[in-house]
């Protein structure tokens, strides 16, 4: 007679199964999660990076090298594009809650109107990008010039990156891949999508609305 | 009786899912509502210093806001919290000992208009 014996799940010294995924992870986290968590972080310093050069740099205009950037801001309608992107971080946490409990059409709903915010916000970019270079504020103008578009670049991109990973995320749930059991994919690109928001926060504040 | 019992559990998921729907709006609502003061404080307080620092505090409020609620960061695990607030707080460590370098605080090229350089300094990209 043999006996079998069933290993003893192994517990609280760090190794947990993490729900959803069925392997072991050693800090009993999902290591996509985490993965997200640590990117986000080193974020912080790119674009830490960004926003204090263009800090060093805004003032540095001559008046020969074009306007300040701080000149030819329309800040009721910056004010608006922040409105919008604050509203696409409401959209995202609801499309996660409704992915979690399983209601795939609302997350599709959520999904696609989160993306349609962000695609707005950078309409307005653009739109605003136009109006600073026909103001006399290209990209090359003076220093602060090229340090703002170069901080405002990257956060746009970023943005546009967030609403690739959205609508990839909408043709997945459309073809019924998209189920509650990768509820934490969803949350993973909410955590983007919001630091998205959350630089913006900061470049709002800093870059637009501290100066005037 | 047990298909009472899994309508009522059924009932309580979905009381629960809507009740956090609901904060999710009302804290959409609350930075909305922060977002319009920063925006209008410029214009209506004369205060230099006080707004400067009413500003950051709103922007430093609707920062954590965010990334409680909203990120989830005030449920999870302690590991990821300390993981980007690490992040955060070495970018703001090395940043301001960047600008401190560059003299931006105790320069005038900082929070005030500043020195820009003379009129006939060489172009930034010089032609051809």
């Amino acid at each position: 007679m043999t006996a079998t014996t069933e290993a003893a799940p192994l517990e609280s010294e760090g190794h947990e199964e993490t729900p959803g995924h069925g392997h072991l992870t050693s800090t009993g986290l999902s290591n996509e999660k985490l993965a997200m968590w640590v990117f986000l972080g080193s974020e912080c310093l790119l674009f830490g990076g960004l926003v204090s050069t263009y800090l060093l740099y805004r003032n540095r205009v001559p008046a020969s090298q074009g306007p300040k950037v701080s000149d030819i801001f329309d800040i009721p309608f910056t004010s608006v594009s922040s409105f919008v992107l604050l509203m696409s971080s409401l959209t995202m946490v609801l499309a996660v809650a409704a992915i979690r409990r399983g209601d795939e059409h609302r997350t599709r709903t959520w999904l696609v109107t989160t993306a349609l915010l962000g695609a707005t916000f950078i309409a307005g970019q653009i739109y605003e990008f136009t109006v600073f270079f026909r103001e006399g504020l290209g990209f090359t103008t003076n220093l602060g010039g090229s340090a703002f578009y170069g901080l405002t670049g990257f956060h746009g991109v970023h943005v546009s990156l967030g609403i690739v990973m959205l609508l990839s995320l909408f043709a997945l749930s459309a073809r019924g891949k998209l189920g509650p059991e990768r509820a934490e994919t969803v949350d993973i690109i909410g955590l983007y999508w919001h630091f998205v928001d959350v630089v913006w926060i900061v470049i709002f504040t800093v870059i637009y609305l501290i100066p005037i | 009786m047990s298909t009472a019992v899994a309508s009522h559990h059924d009932s309580i998921d979905i009381d629960h899912d809507s009740h956090h729907d609901l904060l999710y709006v009302k804290v959409a609502a609350i930075l909305a509502i922060i977002t319009a003061a920063e925006v209008s404080l410029p214009y209506i307080a004369d205060v230099e210093g006080a707004v400067l620092v009413a500003m950051l505090v709103m922007m430093a409020v609707k920062f954590f806001m965010v990334g409680a609620y909203f990120m989830h960061l005030k449920d999870d695990a302690n590991l990821l919290r300390r993981v980007f607030i690490g992040g955060l707080a070495l970018a703001g460590v090395v940043y301001l000992a960047a600008l401190a370098a560059f003299a931006w605080f105790s320069d005038s090229n900082g929070l005030n208009e500043g020195t820009p350089p003379p009129a006939d300094a060489p172009p930034l990209f010089p032609e051809g």
